[in-house]
Order: C-alpha cells, then sequence, then structure tokens
C-alpha cells in the first residue's frame, strides 16, 4: 500500500521528466492506432491551389462553390475550418461571396460543420464545433474534450460533431457513446495516414465541371476541407499535427469508433496496491536471486500487458505507478526480508546460548546426581544398620538422576533442533557469503595468504577492515602460522601501503642493544657508534612496522617500548632531542600475552596498547583443508627453484594431512623444500616426506592437552567430545573436572580467567564458567557438612575417586581454601 | 479579382483626370492660386500625354516614369500625381502610392481626385477607418459623388458596419436608381443582415436589370421563399439566366434541384414533386417565347422548332428543356449529337456535348465515350 502511494505520489509531484517518461512509454510502446476510416476524405490546401487562390485567405465565393460541390456530390458532412465571422474584404469578394457562402451552407442543408472562429459570430445557421486538445502534462495531445463551454452553450469538439452530421446522428448522442476520462475528455486513437485529397485537385475538378471526380470524392463520406495554412503544429503519438489535423484524426476516430479508455484512479491504486502487495509476497516467499528474479519478472509481465492491452482491448493501463510499485514493493520486501532473517537468525542465536546453558546445568546436575548415588551406594556397603534408609535413599537419587537424564536428553534434543534451524536460517547469508569467501580467498592470495578454510577467511576479513581502521592489531598464533604474512597484509591493505614496513624479531635484538636497534644512536653515542644510525622505529616513519615475538620483551623493555607507543617520540641513543615517528605498530607472540599479563611477565598497559584487534591464527592441524593448496605452493616454488616440476602422490597428501605439524606451514614448506632436494623422482612418495613423527594424534590421546583439545573443538558439549575420543561421558566430565579445578587454582579462584584460560577463545569462554560454577559449587556443597579440612578432604578422596590424582591436588588446594576461609 | 480592381482604378483616374483637364480647358492645371506655366511647361505636355497614353495600355511602370518626369518639371501637376499614384497601386507599391498621394495632397488638400485615389488605395490596403475618412471628406466636398458613396458602402460592409453601408448605396440609388452594382450590394448587405423582405425585391429589381448573380440570388430567394412567396417555378427560370451568364451556383443550384426531382437527396417526396413539377412548368413556360408554335405542354418546343426548321433556335431550347428534365428533349439531343441535321448541324456539336457531360457527370446518362 506504502509503496503503492508512495509510486503514485512520486508519479503526481514528478513534474514534467516523469510526465516525459510515461507518455513516452506509452507512445513507444502502447500505441494502439486507429483504422483508416474509408468514410472520411480530407481535402487539403496546397502549394498549387495557392498559386490558383491566392496565399492568404480565401475568397468565400470559392469554399461556396467547394461546399456546394461536395454536396452535389453527395457528401454526408462537410467540414470547414475558415474563419467566417468578419465580413468579407472588398478585395475577396466582400458582401458577394459572402451571400455566396450563406447560400451554399443553406442548399447544404444541416451537412456543414464549421471549426468555431476565433474572432465574430459565425454565420447563422451554420453548426460550429470547438478546436480544442489540450496537451498532456508531456506536452502531448492525445485527448479532445468533447464539448467546451462557449457562452451560454455547449460547443461539441468540431471532429465529434463532423462525425455526427456523417452519422446522421446528434452530436450529444454521439458523445454518450464515447468512453471518457473523468474530465470529460476522450482518449482516441491516430490513424497515422488519413484519405487525402490536395485542393488544387478538387479546384481543378470543379472547373472542368467534372462532378464524376467530385462524386467519387465524396458521395458517402464526411468531407473536412482545410482551406487554412497550416497552424503551429503540436506534438501527437503520430506525431505534430495542427489543430485542425488533430480534429481530423478525432472525426476519424469518432467514425471508426476507436477510442482508448484510461484506468481511473482510483483503479490504477487499486491495481498498483494488488501488484505491489503480489510483489512483495513474491520477494517474502522466495529466497536468493530468485527472489528479485521473480519480481522483475512480474514488472516484464506488466509491461508486457501495458504493451499489448491498448491494441487488444481498449484500454490504456497506467505505466509508472504500477511499474513503481511492483519494484518498490518487491524491493522492500527483499530488503524487510533479510532485516528480518537477520534479527530472526540473532534471536535463534540467543536461544541457542541459553538452552546451551540449560544443557550445561543439566549436565552437571546429571552428573552431581551419579555422584551423590555412588557416594550412597558406598555409604550404604559401608553401614549395615540403617542399610534400609540409605537403599532408600539411593532409589530416589536413581529416580531423581533419572528425570535429569530424561530433562538432558530433552533439552539436547532441543537444542540440536535450534542449531538445525539456525544452519537452515543461514543458508542464504552462507550463499550470498561465497561470493564474498570467494573474493576474501582471491584477496587474500594476492597478498601470499593461502586459505579455503572459512574462519581463516573471516580472519582475514576483519584483518583487513581493522588494516584500514589503522587500529592495533596483535597477532597471536603459533610459531610459523604466517604472522609475518598477516602483518604484511595488514601493512598492504592499510593506507600506508606506499610507506615503509619493518619488520622487527624482538627475541632476536640483543638486550643491550634493544634501544639502539630501536631508537638509533647518534655517533659516538657509545663504543661502536661510529655513524648516526637510525633505529627500525625511525625507518618505519609513515609505515608500519612489526614487532614479532614481542612476549619475549624483558619488563624494562616493554617500558620503554610501552612509552614509544604512548607518545609517539623517544629518543635516539646519545641524542639530546627526541624523535617523532608516526608508525602504525603490528606485535606478534606465540605466547599467550593474556596468561602473560595474568602471570605477571608482561605488562597489562602494553598488552592493552598493543590488542586493538587480536587475530589468533589458527595452526596448521587444525586447517587441513589448507594443507593441499599450501603444499602446492611450496612444490611450485621448490620447482621454481629446482628447475624440476614435482607433484604429490595421493599417498603423501594424505600422509601430510593427516601429521599434526607443530611446526606449522613454515615446518611444512621446509619439509616439501627438503623433499624436493633429496628425491629424484617427480611424484613425492609418503616416505620422501621424512616425517619421522608418525602422523597419529592418536599418540597423545589421553592427555590434558589433547582432551582439552578436543573439548574446546566440540565446543564443551560433553556427549560429542566422549564420542570423539571414544570414551565414556563420565570420564570426560572427570578429565574437564579436574582440569577445571587446575585452572581455577592457577587462576586464584577466578572462575571468569580460569574459564577463558580453558576455552582459549572469548566466544566458548561462558559456556566453560557455568560449568565451572557448577563443578566449584557442587564441590563446596558436598564438603560442607565436614568439620575440617582433613575430613573433608578424605571425604572427596572416596568420593572423586575417579579424578586423576595430578587433579586431585587442586581440588585438595580449592577445598583447603575453603576452610582456611 | 485584383486585375478587377486596378482596372477599376486606372478607369476611375482616367475619367477624373478627364474632367479635371477638361474643366478648365486653357490651363494645365485646375488648382485656383498655381503658380504659372513654368518654363519648361514645353516639356511637360508630352510627359503628360505619354503617362497618360501607357496608363490606358496598361504599361504602369512606364506609365510611372512619364508621370514622374512631368512632375518633376511641374510639381503640381494634379493629373500626374493622380495618374503616379494609380501606377504605383497597379504594380503593387501600394506603400510609395500612398506616399505620393499623400504628399500631392500636403501640397494641394482640396484635390478631390487625389484623395480619391488615395482612398482606392487604402481600400486595396484593407486599412478601413483611413480609407473611410478618405472617402467622407471627398463626400462633404462634393455629396453628389456616386462612386465614392459607393465605395463608402464597400468600406463600411468590410468594418462589420452594416447599417451604414446599407445608407450609402441607399443613397447611391437615391442619385442614380439605375445602379445595378449598388441595387446588388445594397441587396446582399440586407440579405446578410437577415431583412430579406427588403432584399428580395432589391435583387428582383438587379436580377430583372441583367446582373447575373443577383438572379442566382433571386432564385434561391423564390426558391427558399424568403421575402417573396414559395415560387419553385421562378426559382428555376433564375436560375436557369444565371446558369447561362456563367453563374456556377446556379448550375450547382440547378443540378440539386434535379438530384431532388430525381429522388436522389434526402428531402421528402413532396419537396421531390415540388421539383418535379417546378421543372415541368419551366418547360411549359419555354413556348411561350414562341408564340407562333402552337403551344403543347405534352411536348418539347424545341423538338416543335426543329421540325419548324428552327435547327439554330431549337438546340438551345432542347438544351435547357433536357436540363430541366425534359425526357422527349434529352432524347432528341443524343440523337442530333450522334446525327447532326443535314447542312445545318453537324454531328457531335461541342454545345450538345457540354450538356451530355454534365448530365454523364450528374448520373442522368452514360459517360460519354
Amino acid at each position: 500500500m506504502l509503496a503503492t502511494l508512495v509510486a503514485a505520489a512520486g508519479v503526481m509531484l514528478g513534474g514534467s521528466g516523469v510526465a516525459v517518461l510515461g507518455g513516452t512509454l506509452r507512445d513507444r510502446w502502447a500505441l494502439a492506432l486507429a483504422p483508416v476510416s474509408p468514410n472520411l476524405t480530407l481535402v487539403m490546401r496546397d502549394a498549387a491551389a495557392e498559386a490558383r487562390l491566392g496565399a492568404g485567405t480565401w475568397d468565400r465565393a470559392v469554399l461556396a462553390r467547394v461546399v456546394g460541390a461536395l454536396s452535389l456530390g453527395g457528401a454526408t458532412a462537410i467540414g470547414l475550418d475558415a474563419p467566417l465571422g468578419q465580413p468579407s474584404a472588398p478585395g475577396r469578394g466582400g458582401a458577394a461571396s459572402d451571400a455566396l457562402l450563406r447560400e451554399a451552407v443553406a442548399q447544404a442543408g444541416d451537412a456543414v460543420c464549421l471549426l468555431a472562429p476565433s474572432a465574430g459570430a459565425p454565420p447563422a445557421g451554420i453548426k460550429v464545433g470547438h478546436p480544442l486538445a489540450p496537451a498532456d502534462p508531456d506536452g502531448v495531445v492525445r485527448r479532445v474534450p468533447l464539448a467546451a463551454r462557449a457562452g451560454e452553450r455547449d460547443v461539441p469538439a468540431f471532429g465529434v460533431l463532423l462525425a455526427a452530421t456523417a452519422l446522421r446522428a446528434r452530436p450529444e448522442e454521439l458523445a454518450a457513446r464515447i468512453p471518457t476520462d473523468g474530465g470529460g475528455h476522450a482518449v482516441l486513437r491516430w490513424a497515422p495516414d488519413l484519405h487525402v485529397t490536395l485542393f488544387s485537385e478538387l479546384w481543378a475538378a470543379l472547373e472542368r465541371g467534372d462532378a464524376a471526380r467530385v462524386r467519387s470524392l465524396a458521395e458517402g463520406k464526411a468531407v473536412l476541407v482545410l482551406t487554412q495554412p497550416p497552424g503551429l503544429s503540436r506534438p501527437t503519438p503520430v506525431g505534430p499535427l495542427w489543430d485542425v489535423a488533430i480534429q481530423a484524426e478525432v472525426v476519424n476516430a469518432a467514425l471508426t469508433h476507436a477510442w482508448l479508455r484510461e484506468a481511473p484512479l482510483g483503479a490504477t491504486l487499486a491495481g498498483s496496491f494488488a501488484l505491489g502487495a503480489l510483489a512483495a509476497w513474491i520477494a517474502l516467499g522466495l529466497r536468493g536471486w530468485p527472489a528479485p528474479a521473480a519480481v522483475v519478472g512480474l514488472a516484464a509481465l506488466y509491461a508486457l500487458a501495458f504493451t499489448v492491452t491498448p491494441a487488444m482491448t481498449g484500454v490504456v493501463l497506467p505505466a509508472l505507478v504500477p511499474l513503481g510499485a511492483i519494484l518498490l514493493a518487491g524491493g522492500c520486501a527483499s530488503l524487510g526480508q533479510q532485516l528480518g532473517a537477520a534479527r530472526r537468525l540473532k534471536a535463534l542465536e540467543a536461544e541457542v546460548t541459553g538452552i546451551r546453558e540449560a544443557l550445561v546445568r543439566r549436565e552437571s546436575s546429571v552428573e552431581a546426581l551419579e555422584e551423590d548415588l555412588e557416594a550412597a551406594r558406598a555409604a550404604a556397603a559401608r553401614s549395615t544398620g540403617s542399610e534400609r534408609d540409605l537403599l532408600q535413599a539411593a532409589e530416589a537419587l536413581k529416580a531423581r538422576l533419572a528425570e535429569a537424564q530424561a530433562q538432558e536428553e530433552q533439552t539436547r534434543a532441543r537444542l540440536q533442533a535450534l542449531e538445525r534451524e539456525l544452519r537452515a536460517g543461514d543458508r542464504s547469508p552462507a550463499a550470498l557469503g561465497d561470493a564474498e569467501q570467494e573474493r576474501l580467498r582471491r584477496q587474500a592470495a594476492e597478498l601470499g595468504i593461502v586459505t579455503r578454510e572459512p574462519a581463516m577467511l573471516a580472519l582475514f576479513r576483519d584483518l583487513g577492515r581493522a588494516a584500514r581502521a589503522s587500529l592495533p592489531i596483535l597477532l597471536a598464533g603459533e610459531p610459523g602460522t604466517g604472522k609475518e604474512l598477516f602483518a604484511r597484509a595488514v601493512h598492504r591493505l592499510s593506507p600506508r601501503a606506499a610507506g615503509p614496513f619493518v619488520a622487527v624479531n624482538m627475541a632476536a635484538v640483543p638486550p643491550e642493544l634493544f634501544e639502539s636497534e630501536l631508537f638509533g644512536h647518534v655517533k659516538g653515542s657509545f663504543t661502536g657508534a661510529v655513524a648516526d644510525r637510525k633505529g627500525h622505529f625511525e625507518q618505519a616513519d609513515r609505515g608500519t612496522i612489526f614487532l614479532d615475538e614481542i612476549g619475549e620483551l624483558r619488563a624494562d623493555q616493554q617500558g620503554k617500548l610501552l612509552r614509544v607507543l604512548q607518545e609517539k617520540t623517544f629518543h635516539r641513543v646519545g641524542a639530546a632531542r627526541p624523535t617523532t615517528v608516526d608508525v602504525r605498530v603490528v606485535a606478534a607472540s606465540n605466547r599467550d600475552l593474556a596468561r602473560g599479563v595474568s602471570e605477571g611477565w608482561f605488562r597489562e598497559d602494553l598488552y592493552f596498547r598493543l590488542k586493538g584487534l587480536v587475530l589468533a591464527l589458527p595452526p596448521l592441524r587444525e586447517r587441513r583443508r589448507d594443507v593441499e593448496p599450501l603444499a602446492a605452493r611450496f612444490l611450485e616454488e621448490a620447482a621454481a627453484e629446482t628447475h624440476r616440476s614435482v607433484s604429490l602422490s595421493e599417498a603423501a597428501l594424505q600422509v601430510l594431512e593427516r601429521y599434526h605439524w607443530p611446526g606449522n606451514i613454515r615446518e611444512l614448506q621446509n619439509c616439501l623444500r627438503r623433499a624436493v632436494a633429496l628425491t629424484e623422482r617427480a611424484v613425492l612418495a609418503p616416505d620422501d616426506l621424512g616425517l619421522t613423527a608418525p602422523a597419529e594424534p592418536r599418540a597423545e590421546a589421553g592427555s590434558d592437552a589433547a582432551v582439552l583439545a578436543t573439548l574446546r573443538q566440540q565446543a564443551f558439549d560433553m556427549q560429542a567430545t566422549a564420542r570423539a575420543l571414544g570414551w565414556d561421558r563420565s570420564t570426560v566430565t572427570q578429565r574437564l573436572k579436574g582440569l577445571g579445578f587446575r585452572a581455577l587454582v592457577d587462576a586464584g579462584g577466578d572462575r571468569a580467567k580460569a574459564a577463558l584460560a580453558l576455552a582459549g577463545e572469548p566466544g566458548l569462554a561462558s559456556t566453560v564458567e557455568l560449568k565451572l560454577a557448577e563443578y566449584h559449587e557442587h564441590l563446596l556443597r558436598s564438603v560442607a557438612g565436614f568439620d575440617s579440612a582433613d575430613a573433608a578432604v578424605a571425604a572427596c578422596r572416596r568420593r572423586f575417586k575417579n579424578l586423576p590424582d595430578r587433579h586431585f591436588r587442586s581440588l585438595e588446594v580449592l577445598v583447603r581454601e575453603k576452610f582456611a576461609r | 479579382m485584383a486585375r478587377t480592381v486596378v482596372r477599376a482604378l486606372v478607369l476611375l483616374v482616367l475619367v477624373l483626370a478627364g474632367c479635371a483637364t477638361a474643366a478648365p480647358p486653357a490651363s494645365p492645371t485646375v488648382v485656383p492660386g498655381a503658380p504659372p506655366s513654368s518654363p519648361s511647361g514645353s516639356t511637360t505636355a508630352p510627359a503628360l500625354e505619354r503617362g497618360r497614353a501607357l496608363l490606358a495600355r496598361g504599361e504602369m511602370a512606364a506609365a510611372a516614369g512619364a508621370f514622374r518626369q512631368a512632375l518633376g518639371a511641374q510639381p503640381d501637376l494634379l493629373e500626374a500625381r493622380a495618374g503616379l499614384g494609380t501606377s504605383l497601386a497597379a504594380v503593387g507599391d501600394l506603400d510609395a502610392a500612398v506616399e505620393e498621394l499623400r504628399a500631392g495632397l500636403r501640397r494641394q488638400p482640396d484635390a478631390l481626385p487625389l484623395r480619391i485615389a488615395l482612398a482606392r488605395v487604402l481600400v486595396a490596403r484593407q486599412e478601413w477607418p483611413a480609407a473611410r475618412e478618405e472617402l467622407e471628406r471627398v463626400l462633404s466636398a462634393q455629396p453628389d459623388l456616386l462612386d465614392a458613396r459607393y465605395s463608402l458602402g464597400v468600406v463600411r460592409y468590410a468594418q462589420g458596419d452594416v447599417a451604414g453601408a446599407i445608407d450609402a448605396y441607399r443613397r447611391v440609388l437615391a442619385a442614380d436608381p439605375l445602379q445595378p452594382d449598388a441595387r446588388y450590394s445594397l441587396a446582399l448587405v440586407l440579405k446578410l443582415a437577415q431583412r430579406d423582405a427588403e432584399a428580395t425585391p432589391e435583387l428582383v429589381t438587379a436580377a430583372e436589370a441583367g446582373h447575373a448573380r443577383a438572379q442566382y440570388f433571386a432564385g434561391t430567394a423564390y426558391a427558399a421563399g424568403v421575402g417573396v412567396p414559395r415560387d419553385l417555378t421562378a426559382a428555376v427560370a433564375w436560375w436557369f439566366r444565371a446558369a447561362e451568364q456563367g453563374v456556377p451556383q446556379a448550375e450547382q443550384a440547378l443540378a440539386q434541384l434535379r438530384q431532388v426531382a430525381l429522388g436522389r437527396s434526402r428531402r421528402p417526396p413532396a419537396e421531390s414533386q415540388a421539383a418535379v413539377q417546378a421543372f415541368a412548368d419551366h418547360r411549359a413556360s419555354l413556348w411561350k417565347q414562341f408564340p407562333d408554335l402552337s403551344a403543347n405542354a405534352e411536348e418539347s418546343a424545341g423538338a416543335a422548332l426543329l421540325r419548324a426548321g428552327r435547327v439554330a433556335e431549337a438546340v438551345p431550347v432542347l438544351i435547357r428543356e433536357a436540363a430541366a428534365l425534359g425526357e422527349p428533349a434529352a432524347r432528341l439531343l443524343e440523337t442530333l449529337y450522334e446525327q447532326g441535321v443535314d447542312g445545318q448541324l453537324g454531328a457531335r456539336d461541342a454545345r450538345i456535348l457540354g450538356y451530355l457531360q454534365s448530365a454523364a457527370a450528374e448520373g442522368r446518362r452514360a459517360p460519354i465515350r
């Protein structure tokens, strides 16, 4: 509805430009021509007639003769365009010619019609029609008013009058059969070529006395005699015509009943509303590209109808309002659909998060109940006296456990359903994302970053944005994951791309030369300073400095660096005046700086100064899809070096993909280089790769690190992790519990910090924190009834008997802390 | 039409010039107080003479030159000035004509011939108020100048002043009742002013005086019964007379009436019957022109003349009868056209051919091969 109103308002208020557009569409694509009536002849003034009868207004005796001859020739109606209001001048026949014309008109009976004279009253007894034809807003004449008010009476349109005379009808009767628009105007269909006879030809026939010729011209026809020189032409759908010629078209339209109906405003609005609603419905009902295609298709269908209907049905459809409504409604609906989908997705995500939390709680309560049950059974086994009570308690616990388990299952099912829905809802953005991914992949490849992993591409996208925003960037990742490559990419994508890029490995800077290397020195400032030297910061002025291995800095060096980052100024060694630089800093570390801050070996203020955006580059073992393209790339490079083309066998590729790559991409690169250098073969076999450690992550299976990695991979879903490890779920729970207790001890009891350390990434931290809280509280609850820490620890040892020993120590610390408080 | 105006102008100037020169025979000027003949008077007379001759021959450009020469020697030579204005107007240089005549009038404000010539040129230029002013000044000086009075009527009609035009024509007729143009014009203006009761008698008078168009209008007045009782027979008679004088409208009116009579129009049958009767009456009336023949309404007067051997008289009568839908006359004409009359009328006579062609065009007979 709104789209329709907006489109209508746009068309109405759009001014001449819109009018011209609408008119052009109509005249160019929806022009329905009228048939040429065989019963209409135009006698048109021509040069030969002017040569014979004069250039100006002709003697009315001429008209009298023509009228008489045409009447005699059997013309059913005779139209004259001569102005008859004023008396004739003596040079043009004077009163005699006036009287002759009047006589001729009287003789012709009521057949003669006169185009309304511009001045003066017409002679009595002559029917008069008006020549008005107002132009549409685009300046093109398409319609005529069927009647116009002149003084006391209504004057019919000249063309209608003439046609009515020819059809022996009253003009009002004929007009009543003509469809009109709201303003009493009839829209005509135009005929490009009406039957025309030259005036000179008619006159010659009269002078010859060739009545047969006149009869053949006039008999049974309406004859419109154009005796005036052509007037000002006005544009019409069939080209420029002057007023009388327009009236000739009206006669033709009236004789052939070639009129058009225009859709009234109400119908236009209603139809446009319906079409707009249909377009919106289509846009809402379809996803992806079919939606705009269907809307455009609907518009095209309407355009086709617009083109075809005038000729087929005589109805002119409006063009701009409905098309505007279709496109506007379709477009807005598509947009709304996109926005709505995004909002729904967000809501779904929020719900999934909530359910996940609920699931964690249910899991924890199941686990707690299991433990309680176990404890109850153990107690029952020890004491015989109250065996019955204890068994009853155990039964009750069992029932509660079953209930809790059922609840957990229910929650899990709900979560799975939601996740399915989320994935389905995600489909169209993902489909759109394909093109985006491809674009990012290509852009990354240009910067030397080879990846197919969506996570990496997302990372790259964030990096691009941060690069443009000149945000400080901290790259985290294991050695060999491409931190420097990403740092260079930041530089290349930033507005500083034209400036220098200086990479400094902090671990490689000798501590005693730290200042000299980074900030430079002046000649003679120390032994060996034989000349002025620019430091790395100065070299990187108006560019980017990449501080690699920043985690290796000593505390005092961190302080110096912090000062430079804060103030952008430093002193060269030995210099009295400070140096100011404009440098963008990208830092990288393979150590966990956040942990460094909590453990005290990295300055917190420096950490916050560096971490505008933290990009954690995943290790190669988490990017297995990238192994193949990376290997291909490195083999290509090796081939270029050794001038030998070498490829990988399928088996070798599988080995590469399975290997855990502790040295990451750098290790892969070196491995392939070595293989290419050492082998004679064109296709590398697995044994050429020389990967001594078996490519089997199971070797470490069971280690805390492996369990944690799997937990992280499975987003701390116990069941999924248990399945992935092939373990019992309670075993996984015990492990996580142990890890959690240790982390809690490490974090000094700060659950949030401990959760972050365990989760590895902020996205999972809240889930982990929830679990930690459950575990911790359950632990505290289970020791609540004890008098001493020792008793509590002893009870715990029985209760948490499945907890690995190394973790039990952490539990003990927590329990003792509790009692200490 | 323009040529007629020019011819009228030339005639008028010649007449006026004649009057002017004739009045005081001894002197070449008529203006009192004019300077006496200059020493160059000897060259003036031949130039004037030549101008007069050239004007009469219609060599207007040359005439203008001659008059200019005469005026160069004697600027107040009235005839030369009027002649110059007239000849300039005749070559189409109306502006120069007005200029010359006005210049002459500035020197001789009372020279009526100049003023009349000026009025004529102003009429040609359709400057109605100026023309009317000049004409009224002429008439106030000389009220009996009928031509100027008539022109005033024309001008006042052109100005849309019908009453003024009627008054002007009536005054002309009061002075000279035998002026057919004035009567005809008066009748037309009365007719255009819807005063048919006054117009028709005037038209009939002009028609009877032989004015061709007046005869046509008299016919239409009788046919429609305006100003006179309706009389289709009289109408037919007048139309025939006008048509024979070459008024195409009369021919058309007759043709139209024939269509009515033959039932080929949309008119009611009663009118058709009246038309048939009118033509029959007209045919019968033709006998009256030949009192020596014994009238027989059933027979053709032309045929009777032919039988009497009066072939030359018979052909126009036969044509008139045939045009008045006389079947025997029409058949006879066909035969005459094919065969002629030995020694008196050749076959394929042009007059008969003319009739046959118009009859064919009206669809009354087959086209002539």
